[in-house]
């Protein structure tokens, strides 16, 4: 029998084959795809992250687990999707119109769907309209937007007032993050959250939508 | 335009790019050790560059002959020390990025980062060649380069750069490099600036703009 501490500490150090061999063999000893999540996958996550905000790691090293974090959970999504569970919510995120920087957005990415929600990345240089027809399409209620320039940072405030202009700014959070923004801009411009890193974002998100 | 010699990056100047000081993971260590193997052949340093006399305002620096205009208050106090300025332009070509983004649609979000890590290193190495032939160029009239800046860098707003291409001309397109109406410049992985050129003695006297910044206790740039 698989014990689902042995898959979080396999995950805390990053070992991708390991969890993809523990997460298959606890589906073989008939542990519920939610309780591998629950009891193994999330909580170590949650100490990487908590090493990463006191600096006892780097960004490489968070996304060594997160790249073995979310081989677990490409093993568990779609017999949870099979079975009509969803283990997160959507989100839609992109960098905005004018900017083509996109490491960190899919750094917050891959840390995002490795938490369990369904990440639909609309690339960079992405139009506001885009924004909207797939908040729309798809009904997601969180929108995160990234920009690394100060010269395209204020395209975030296009697409919140489009939001608003569209009726949809009560149903939709917006999250923002990039070097040149703040807490204060995010304020400014009508954001309700601002994340100064990957993990953050996953936290903020998860405040934002009560989950 | 200036090919600039190869640039060997150090496992070291990497590692430190992302915050460690002592012993890695074996794991990153391995990773960052064939990134580094595998960037040799995906970029190519060069490098263009223009010098102009300048005239300081308090406000600004003005170009001579051409009257294109730097904004910046806290570079044009620190360039008082230089009669002459050199306007530049650098890359190391498109390849890397790519890998890098083809690296990051794979999934290989590790490989993606550190090879993005290393072509930004290479960026700035490059950078460091090319203000070293200036500073050769420089020997025999006695003359040094001053720090380099660039817009975005303390009071400068990015949208200057496009000052910088206009002082170049049809040099960035030599280069290969082109600015979006965003000021972003295409290849990313690209840096722009001046430096000053002048007297030794007066530029290393001359407090730089990192000295007398407010900001200076709390700035993870200051030189």
């Amino acid at each position: 029998m698989v014990e689902l501490a042995d898959l979080s500490q396999v995950l805390q150090e990053g070992d991708s084959d390991k969890v993809v061999e523990l997460v298959q063999k606890a589906l073989e000893d008939k542990i519920e795809p939610m309780e591998i999540i629950n009891k193994g996958l999330l909580p170590a996550m949650d100490v990487i992250g908590e090493k990463f905000g006191r600096e006892e790691i780097f960004l490489p090293e968070l996304v060594i687990s997160a790249q073995a974090m979310k081989a677990g959970m490409d093993i568990l999504r779609p017999i949870l999707t099979e079975a009509g569970e969803k283990p997160g919510a959507k989100i839609v995120m992109g960098t905005v119109q004018g900017d083509m920087h996109d490491i960190g957005k899919n750094i917050v990415g891959m840390i995002l769907q490795g938490a369990g929600f369904e990440v639909i990345d609309l690339g960079t240089d992405v139009h506001s309209e885009k924004f909207i027809h797939a908040l729309k399409e798809n009904d997601v209620p969180l929108l995160g937007l990234s920009a690394l320039l100060t010269t395209t940072m204020i395209e975030m405030k296009t697409v919140i007032d489009d939001l608003v202009r569209e009726g949809m700014r009560e149903k939709v959070k917006v999250i923002i993050g990039g070097a040149p923004t703040s807490q204060e801009f995010a304020s400014e411009i009508g954001a309700d959250g601002y994340a100064p890193d990957a993990i953050s974002a996953k936290d903020k998100i998860k405040e934002l939508l009560g989950s | 335009m200036e090919f600039l010699p190869k640039i060997e990056i150090s496992k070291e100047k990497i590692t430190q790019r992302f915050g460690y000081s002592s012993s890695l993971p074996e794991k990153l260590e391995k990773a960052i050790e064939e990134m580094l193997n595998r960037a040799n052949d995906l970029f190519s340093p060069r490098g263009v560059y223009v010098s102009r006399r300048i005239i300081h305002f308090p406000e600004k620096v003005v170009l001579i002959p051409d009257g294109i205009t730097f904004n910046t208050v806290m570079i044009s106090h620190y360039l008082t020390c230089c009669d002459q300025i050199v306007v530049y332009l650098v890359t190391i070509g498109g390849g890397l990025e790519e890998e890098v983004s083809k690296l990051m649609r794979k999934g290989d979000f590790l490989s993606g980062l550190i090879l993005d890590a290393i072509g930004s290193e290479a960026t700035e190495r490059a950078a460091d060649c090319l203000q070293e032939l200036i500073k050769r160029s420089q020997k025999e009239r006695r003359g040094v380069t001053s720090l380099r800046f660039g817009p975005g860098y303390c009071d400068w707003r990015l949208s200057d750069q496009s000052s910088i291409f206009k002082a170049l001309d049809s040099l960035s397109l030599n280069l290969g490099v082109k600015l979006t109406k965003n000021y972003m410049m295409i290849p990313r992985k690209s840096t722009s600036g001046i430096m000053g050129l002048g007297d030794a003695e007066r530029i290393t006297s001359q407090p730089t703009p990192c000295q007398l910044c407010p900001n200076k206790d709390h700035c993870s740039n200051r030189r």
